[in-house]
């Protein structure tokens, strides 16, 4: 028999204890999982289309370029030239080749519908949900991990951009994943319109993307396995 | 911009071992393997800069790995509070077996 002192001690701790366990981490939410899944499929289909596009765009161009240059500068300046322009348009058009339907569908405008808007209000969707299902949390360790970052780093650029960040004791870990994804989505966003500009300045649009869109989107991969591979590190015990 | 992508993941890795203490462990492998697939990415925009690159276009690509970078600490952060609460409740669940076992009863 317990006497009464270790009694009352061990009431004292199943009222502590009989609570459940501690949780010092928001749970796992299968909707952010699918979300992220759904992000990802949207940003394959986005990178296959807007890649051929460029492809297709930049091909036709050198196309036009060639057979202008073969076909129309042996006519005289003037209305045979211009005929023969026009009716290299006309045959390129004939042989299935529409400039305008191949480049804007690479360009940034041509995909605000059907990826840029639909995803960046599926990620704000996803970030507020995690905001909700821990509005008091907080990522403690964020800003100083950030800090000894920018410390030991030495190079000047990188330096800079870490230390220039604040946050990270405002908003839970896992909004804090689904906030830098959406921001890596709007400077994927950022970049395209970037594209076009230059495009319009130079030409250059499809040249820039060849070596602009494989890195971005491998930085988005990046991005989109981290905030998984932490959300299903939550399924406690193997759920 | 000549960087050296080894010596920087071995940097970015060095900080958090330092930033994280103790607790480094738990997260050390995660961390590892995304600071240096990071480090390697930043070279690349090196090297992809000094062969034409757009400079606006090479600096937005640089604003979306320090997010990654954020996103990596934020992750070993989860990873150790996870840790840190799986061992927490282990202890809890030998008060819980103790405490128990001495009242005869399931109690807790």
């Amino acid at each position: 028999m317990l006497s009464r002192g270790k009694s009352i001690l061990v009431v004292m701790l199943a009222g502590t204890l009989a609570g459940c366990a501690v949780q010092l981490v928001e749970e796992n939410d299968p909707r952010i999982e699918e979300g992220l899944s759904e992000y990802q499929t949207a940003l394959e289909e986005f990178r296959l289309r807007v890649t051929d596009a460029y492809e297709r765009c930049a091909f036709y161009r050198g196309l036009v370029t060639e057979i202008e240059r073969r076909d129309c500068t042996t006519e005289p300046r003037g209305n045979a030239r211009t005929q023969c322009e026009v009716q290299v348009a006309e045959d390129l058009q004939s042989a299935g080749f529409n400039r305008d339907e191949m480049c804007d569908s690479a360009s940034y405008r041509g995909n605000l519908d059907g990826f840029y808007f639909p995803e960046e209000a599926r990620l704000r969707v996803l970030a507020t949900r995690a905001r909700i299902l821990d509005s008091s949390g907080a990522c403690a360790l964020l800003s100083r991990g950030v800090a000894r970052l920018a410390e030991t780093v030495t190079d000047e650029t990188i330096r800079e951009w870490i230390g220039n960040f604040e946050g990270g004791d405002s908003a839970n870990c896992t909004s804090l994943q689904l906030e830098q994804l959406q921001a890596n989505h709007d400077l994927l966003r950022q970049g395209h319109q970037r594209l076009d500009e230059r495009d319009r300045q130079d030409g250059s649009g499809p040249e820039q993307a060849k070596a602009f869109l494989p890195t971005a989107y491998e930085t988005l991969v990046q991005s989109i396995s981290i905030a998984l591979f932490i959300e299903r590190a939550k399924r406690r015990g193997g759920e | 911009m000549s960087i050296d992508a080894s010596a920087l993941a071995q940097q970015m890795i060095g900080a958090g071992a330092q930033a994280f203490g103790p607790h480094w462990q738990e997260a050390k492998g995660f961390a590892k393997g995304e600071f240096k697939t990071l480090a390697r990415r930043i070279k690349e925009i090196g090297r992809l800069t000094a062969g034409g690159l757009d400079t606006g276009l090479a600096k937005t690509l640089l604003a979306m790995q320090k997010n990654v970078a954020i996103q990596i600490i934020a992750g070993a952060t989860t990873l150790t509070l996870l840790a840190v609460e799986s061992a927490i409740n282990a202890v809890l669940d030998v008060i819980k077996g103790a405490v128990n076992t001495a009242l005869g009863i399931t109690l807790l």
